[in-house]
């Protein structure tokens, strides 16, 4: 059936070499492979995918996502293995995809669609919903050299999705559109998916993939780590970006709060002051089961965890945390005193180890957390303070408006009917 | 074999392409500029004029022994060698100058250096035109041996697409030869008898002529406009070995082609 997709033990190797000079030296010559060192971008990857799924691969840099798309829409051949695909694939690897910036964006509308083999009059057809989609207006006829890069995403991706792919690959495109488009393309790939057209995304935004994807392929360093539902996905996909291997042992589980500092280098925009009484230190965010996360999701419990180091006798400072957006607005924070905690004598060296645990619905994005050691008595005194003292991520199951999610249930009643239950949308 | 097959099954599918590619091929070489097309015609033309004014008015070289105006003798033979030469530079860079649909989509690439040949064709066939006029108007023409042009036309189409295959496959993996092929060219003109009458070379030194491809090309053109001769075979070790190096050519292009075209997105 069109739009179905096997890779069977993919392996992809690329051939390094030092200089221009030895790939010459090497294909002139009978020594093979001496002058170049193997680089294996991709190890072993096998996985199926069925018509209309909709499927997230994600990685780090460098794990082989984009070398495992470009196998599949047979830019680049792998070294061993076998790929079958089945169906039209419209594929925007990179930005607009073979664009011509010389030519109006009409003739590189035609100029695509003939690649991909589509009769001029089939396209012609097209060409309003196209223009209308990219909303780009009267620019159609314009060089696309002129163009905003953001024009430039629209036109492609729009082109993209209206030469009637059965399998549609977009790699990391998405992500230049402002949110208009971006809600205009998620409402065509749920189009897509109705009509069991296949969805391949590669990404970083781990929202996408908690939010729009029936299945997550996870790699890391050219091997497939994991498969499976995009929740466990992101979950391993946590662990792998701060450097942790794909599943805890037992022995990592136990990990104390200097292990967790180290993971979170103090970002070059911190801001940091005190009267030199404290030092903050040991810094980080931990999931319930103590292990190191980069980004928090919206329904799991995690701990913000720092230690506080004493140069002199301190008694009753108040410990504090606050997260503010990308934009520098405050969105929320606590400390020990709101929390009704009294926190006691400390005296030369010792060290107080702290630990917020909660859950925060935030809308998802980048966020920046403040950590504070102060005191009310006698009077107001900064021991030390450092603001923006790194970023993390959230991650919303669900797109809201503002800030944080209400966690809202709906339900809609019309009367003389039975209850239609929408459940959450 | 088989690998020869897809060859011409990826050719064959490709030609459906072919004009809309063309078309772009040609616009984009002249894309941004005022004159466009203009320009691909404007180069041949001062040159052929600038001769044209050295010999037959500056050397009042104008009549040949054999009767025939220099310039006529001179311009047919020309217009095949830059047609050869144009297309031979063209069409080596065939694959690097797409490196977008090498590395972005699932391409037959074969079919970019015909397509660079049919480019060259274009600006090639109205030369053809220009000078079948001139010669009529000179009183030379139109005459029985012009009919020979198809065949010579097609064979020169042929050579240089052979050659274009293999060149294009290996400057992706060595860019250094484009710029090595415009100094080869520059020596290929002097190397070849377009400019000079082999007749004058002493006779020891011909094979050398003979064994030259491009010289039973150019030879033809002038044959059939200039010289009122047949020269299918006028020559035959000329033939034989254009032959030889056409087939040699074709088999080296597809062969080395193919073999590297997997290749290409890693390297380029």
């Amino acid at each position: 059936m069109s739009g179905s997709i096997f890779l069977t033990n993919i392996h992809k190797q690329f051939k390094i070499y030092p200089s221009k000079k030895h790939r010459v030296l090497e294909a002139l010559t009978f020594f093979k492979g001496k002058y170049c060192h193997p680089f294996h971008a991709l190890n072993d990857v096998s996985f199926q995918i069925s018509p209309g799924e909709t499927i997230g691969i994600i990685g780090k840099n460098g794990s082989g996502k984009s070398t495992l798309l470009k196998i599949i829409c047979g830019i680049v051949v792998p070294t061993s293995g076998e790929v079958k695909v089945d169906g039209r694939i419209s594929a925007l690897l990179e930005l607009g995809a073979g664009f011509n910036p010389e030519f109006t964006g009409r003739e590189n509308i035609y100029f695509t669609a003939a690649i991909l083999g589509i009769e001029k009059s089939k396209i012609k057809a097209q060409i309003p919903k196209i223009i209308e989609f990219a909303n780009i207006g009267e620019y159609i006829d314009q060089p696309v050299k002129s163009y905003s890069s953001g024009m430039f995403v629209r036109l492609a991706f729009s082109v993209s999705i209206h030469v009637e792919p059965d399998i549609l690959i977009i790699d990391e495109a998405l992500s230049v559109g402002d949110m208009n488009f971006q809600n205009r393309c998620f409402k065509k790939f749920n189009e897509f998916r109705k009509n069991g057209k296949t969805i391949l995304f590669v990404t970083h935004s781990m929202d996408t993939v908690l939010k729009y994807c029936d299945r997550a392929i996870l790699l890391d360093k050219g091997q497939k780590v994991f498969e499976g539902s995009p929740k466990e996905a992101v979950d391993i996909y946590k662990r792998i970006e701060v450097s942790l291997p794909a599943f805890a042992s037992d022995h990592e589980k136990i990990l104390n709060a200097e292990d967790v500092g180290s993971l979170f280098p103090l970002s070059s925009e911190a801001q940091s002051y005190g009267d030199g009484s404290a030092t903050i230190k040991n810094w980080g965010i931990t999931n319930e089961n103590s292990e190191p996360i980069k980004s928090i999701l919206s329904d799991e419990l995690f701990e913000i965890r720092f230690e506080v180091e004493f140069h002199e006798k301190v008694s009753h400072p108040i410990f504090a945390y606050s997260i503010k957006d990308n934009k520098g607005l405050e969105i929320t924070g606590t400390n020990s005193s709101f929390l009704r905690v009294a926190s006691g004598e400390f005296q030369i060296g010792q060290i107080a180890r702290l630990k917020f645990t909660q859950k925060l619905s935030l809308a998802g994005g980048p966020y920046w957390l403040s950590l504070g050691c102060t005191n009310f008595e006698p009077d107001f005194k900064v021991h030390h303070r450092i603001y923006d003292v790194f970023s993390f991520e959230a991650l919303a199951h669900r797109s809201t408006v503002g800030f944080f999610d209400p966690m809202s249930e709906f339900k809609v009643t019309v009367d003389n009917q039975e209850d239609i239950d929408q459940g959450s949308l | 074999m088989n690998k020869i097959n897809s060859f011409f099954n990826d050719l064959i599918a490709g030609h459906k392409l072919a004009p809309e590619l063309v078309r772009r091929d040609f616009a984009s070489r002249h894309a941004g500029s005022l004159f466009g097309v203009l320009w691909s015609f404007i180069q041949p033309l001062a040159l052929m004029l600038v001769m044209w004014l050295v010999f037959e008015l500056g050397f009042k070289q104008g009549q040949r022994v054999d009767g025939v105006p220099f310039s006529i003798w001179f311009f047919s033979g020309f217009i095949a060698w830059s047609f050869i030469s144009e297309a031979i530079l063209a069409s080596s860079q065939a694959i690097t100058q797409y490196s977008f649909l090498v590395k972005k989509v699932n391409f037959k690439l074969n079919i970019l250096v015909p397509v660079r040949v049919y480019s060259s064709l274009y600006v090639h066939l109205v030369f053809v035109v220009l000078i079948l006029v001139l010669a009529a108007a000179l009183g030379l023409g139109p005459t029985k041996y012009w009919l020979q042009l198809p065949y010579f036309l097609i064979l020169s189409s042929l050579l240089v697409s052979s050659m274009g295959w293999l060149l294009s496959a290996v400057s992706v993996f060595f860019r250094d030869l484009n710029q090595i092929l415009v100094v080869a060219m520059q020596v290929a003109f002097w190397g070849t008898p377009v400019f000079w009458d082999p007749s004058r070379l002493p006779k020891n030194l011909s094979f050398l002529v003979d064994m030259n491809p491009f010289y039973y090309l150019v030879n033809g053109y002038r044959s059939a406009i200039a010289l009122n001769q047949w020269a299918f075979f006028s020559h035959p070790s000329s033939a034989i070995s254009f032959y030889i190096s056409l087939f040699g050519f074709s088999f080296l292009g597809i062969v080395v082609f193919q073999r590297l075209r997997p290749s290409f997105a890693d390297a380029i």
